[in-house]
């Protein structure tokens, strides 16, 4: 995110209700044009109802929604969802039944010679050539996935967002279909939302990311960081698998079971709670503390292993399988990167 | 020569077909048929007109026009309709309603001299009002039917209620209804026949006066005279355009987005004929 580009979307303290059931409870997030950012969340933090109001489908019940600095949800106003120009995928597509892709696709658009040339640019762009003239129920999921996102683009809308997208597609189809959206979108400069519930897509798609949890959003940064350098706890499970030490901070180091690890920033002297990993432990076979194999046990292309320390301490610690390590074998572990380091909660 | 093969085929049939040997006889009944199809006819397109309407209403997000939709349908649907034809063709008979002779083109065709309403408007009047009501359910059922999802993908490609309900969820809607609304369209037209209860002269009607006439009734023995003969006839004329009906139904029902369908119903009678 450059400081030099302009904020597309800007949502402030947002509540939406549900009777009395706050959904969106104080959610603020910032967007800038050209960016892609997901909100990442488990089902029922309220990031689909979040996607709603954006698109004029709830009502905000504090805060507001801006869009190119212009109001358009608040308690007060509510421009009605035609008027937004905003595009929005459906989890099942939401494709017109009764028209052709070309009919679906045209849609948004004033009928006409641009009409025409508009729908044959992205249908090519989509790799979709050929397909104009059948029927939605004749495609494959992966193909009516690629028109529902071609019909929101055709108006070219101020603002894309995207609902679960990849949820209904197969995992092989959805690495694939992850990919080709990403270039669909990325050539078409949009500015774009994206709501999911898996991490993979996020991490993959999104410049930066904004993990959601109870109605309010926790953190917004790039992927890179959220899975290095998560503000809390609660954060940090949205980045990866989390294991979380018991610590102490003393003059800049944090002393822990795996011994004593540099923690990113300057916390404050006293017991805290370090975050390592299970894939920052880097197992060797004389560099670091002494340790024995537990258990294993293959997940896809990693390994994760039980390991003990002499201490008896035990860690999760998962390792490319490629080492193939076997339990009751010796080996050394030690960890290389600065440690995430939260507060202890006063109990 | 075909008035022989006819003439010899009535004959062979048991009961008293004599009177259908007569050309008028025809022309009387069919005037009545002609007469009933019209007033179906008017009455389809103002009920369908009103129906969807309603049905729109009744969805609106709006209470104010919700709640009004609501009130038409609950009380038109739950009057008989009999009663309500009787009702429209009293009531309007109590209304100095001459102004509407004014309108051109329509005027003389509404009302009388007097300034009342005419009978044939009157059940068209009736019949929409009953009609309506029962078709708005059934569409706004098949809207309902019709996932959020896609009503939502047209607002948000800048259509606005309306227009959403117009160029999407009601074509999805009749699609999806066709059947049933068909149904209710076969029961319009042969509710027709209750018009003859304020004498107008639809094909029932014609089919009374038929068997009710002396010099027809009486030069036979037994008591019924030719009733039976003639209400055969009066109901084969009123199956053909219903059965017509609900041909325009299949058709509807299996084109466009029903290719597939059709498709599947072949390989189910294939797999039947097979096994």
């Amino acid at each position: 995110m450059s400081p030099s580009k302009r904020e597309a979307l800007c949502i402030e303290a947002l509540e939406v209700r549900y009777g009395a059931v706050r959904a969106v409870a104080g959610a603020s997030l910032s967007v800038v044009e050209g960016e892609l950012v997901a909100l990442l969340g488990p089902s029922g933090c309220g990031k689909t109802t979040l996607l709603r109001a954006i698109a004029g489908f709830e009502r905000a019940w504090a805060g507001e929604i801006r869009l190119d600095a212009a109001i358009i949800e608040s308690p007060a106003i509510s421009l009605a969802p035609h008027r937004r120009g905003i595009g929005l995928v459906f989890q099942e597509y939401a494709l017109f039944p009764h028209r052709t892709v070309e009919g679906n696709i045209a849609y948004g658009l004033p009928r006409g010679e641009y009409a025409h040339g508009r729908v044959r640019e992205l249908l090519a762009l989509a790799g979709l050539e050929g397909l104009g003239k059948r029927y939605p129920h004749q495609l494959s999921g992966g193909q009516q996935q690629r028109v529902a996102v071609l019909r929101s683009l055709a108006p070219k809308p101020r603002l894309l967002l995207l609902d679960e997208p990849f949820s209904n597609l197969d995992p092989g189809l959805r690495v694939e279909m992850r990919q080709q959206v990403a270039a669909l979108l990325r050539a078409e400069g949009v500015t774009a939302v994206l709501v999911t519930h898996d991490r993979s897509d996020a991490m993959a798609l999104a410049d930066r990311v904004a993990v959601m949890q109870a109605g309010v959003i926790l953190q917004v940064d790039t992927p890179r960081e959220l899975y290095f350098r998560p503000l809390s706890e609660a954060a940090a499970r949205f980045g990866g698998d989390v294991q979380l030490l018991a610590g102490r901070v003393r003059r800049g180091v944090v002393e822990t079971a795996l011994g004593r690890l540099r923690p990113i920033g300057t916390p404050p002297d006293g017991p805290c709670t370090a975050l390592v990993r299970p894939e920052w432990i880097v197992p060797s076979l004389d560099v670091g503390l002494p340790a024995r194999i537990v258990s294993s046990r293959l997940e896809g292309q990693q390994v994760r292993y039980r390991i003990r320390l002499n201490s008896g301490a035990e860690f999760s610690m998962t390792a490319a399988s490629g080492l193939s390590l076997a339990a009751g074998q010796a080996i050394a572990v030690s960890v290389h990167i600065d440690v995430p380091v939260f507060p202890v909660d006063p109990p | 020569m075909f008035t022989d093969v006819w003439g010899a085929f009535l004959d062979i049939l048991p009961g008293e077909w004599d009177i259908f040997k007569e050309r008028f006889i025809w022309s009387f009944l069919l005037q009545g048929l002609w007469l009933s199809v019209k007033i179906a006819a008017f009455s389809i397109l103002l009920s369908l007109l009103v129906g969807i309407a309603m049905a729109v209403g009744r969805l609106a997000p709006s209470r104010f026009i919700r709640w009004p939709a609501t009130v038409y349908v609950e009380a038109f649907r739950a009057i008989p309709l009999l009663l309500l034809i009787l009702y429209v063709f009293f009531g309007a008979g109590r209304v100095d309603a001459s102004w509407v002779g004014n309108i051109p083109l329509l005027g003389g065709i509404l009302v009388d001299s007097q300034g009342h309403l005419e009978r044939i408007p009157a059940v068209i009047i009736a019949l929409s009002l009953y009609n309506s009501a029962v078709e708005a359910e059934i569409v706004r059922a098949g809207i309902l039917s019709i996932s959020k999802g896609v009503i939502e993908a047209a607002r948000c490609l800048g259509l606005s209620y309306l227009q959403t309900m117009q160029s999407v969820a009601v074509p999805m809607a009749l699609r999806r209804m066709a059947p049933g609304l068909v149904s209710q369209l076969i029961t319009l037209f042969k509710d027709t026949s209750l018009a003859s209860v304020i004498s107008v002269l639809e094909l029932l009607r014609r089919g009374r006066i038929l068997y009710e006439t002396p010099a027809y009734t009486l030069s036979y023995s037994h008591g019924s005279g030719i009733t039976i003969e003639v209400l055969t006839v009066v109901a084969l004329m009123y199956f053909i355009p219903c059965y017509l009906l609900s041909l325009i139904a299949q058709r509807l029902e299996t084109g466009g987005a029903g290719v597939a369908q059709k498709r599947e119903r072949g390989r189910v009678l294939r797999f039947l004929l097979r096994g």
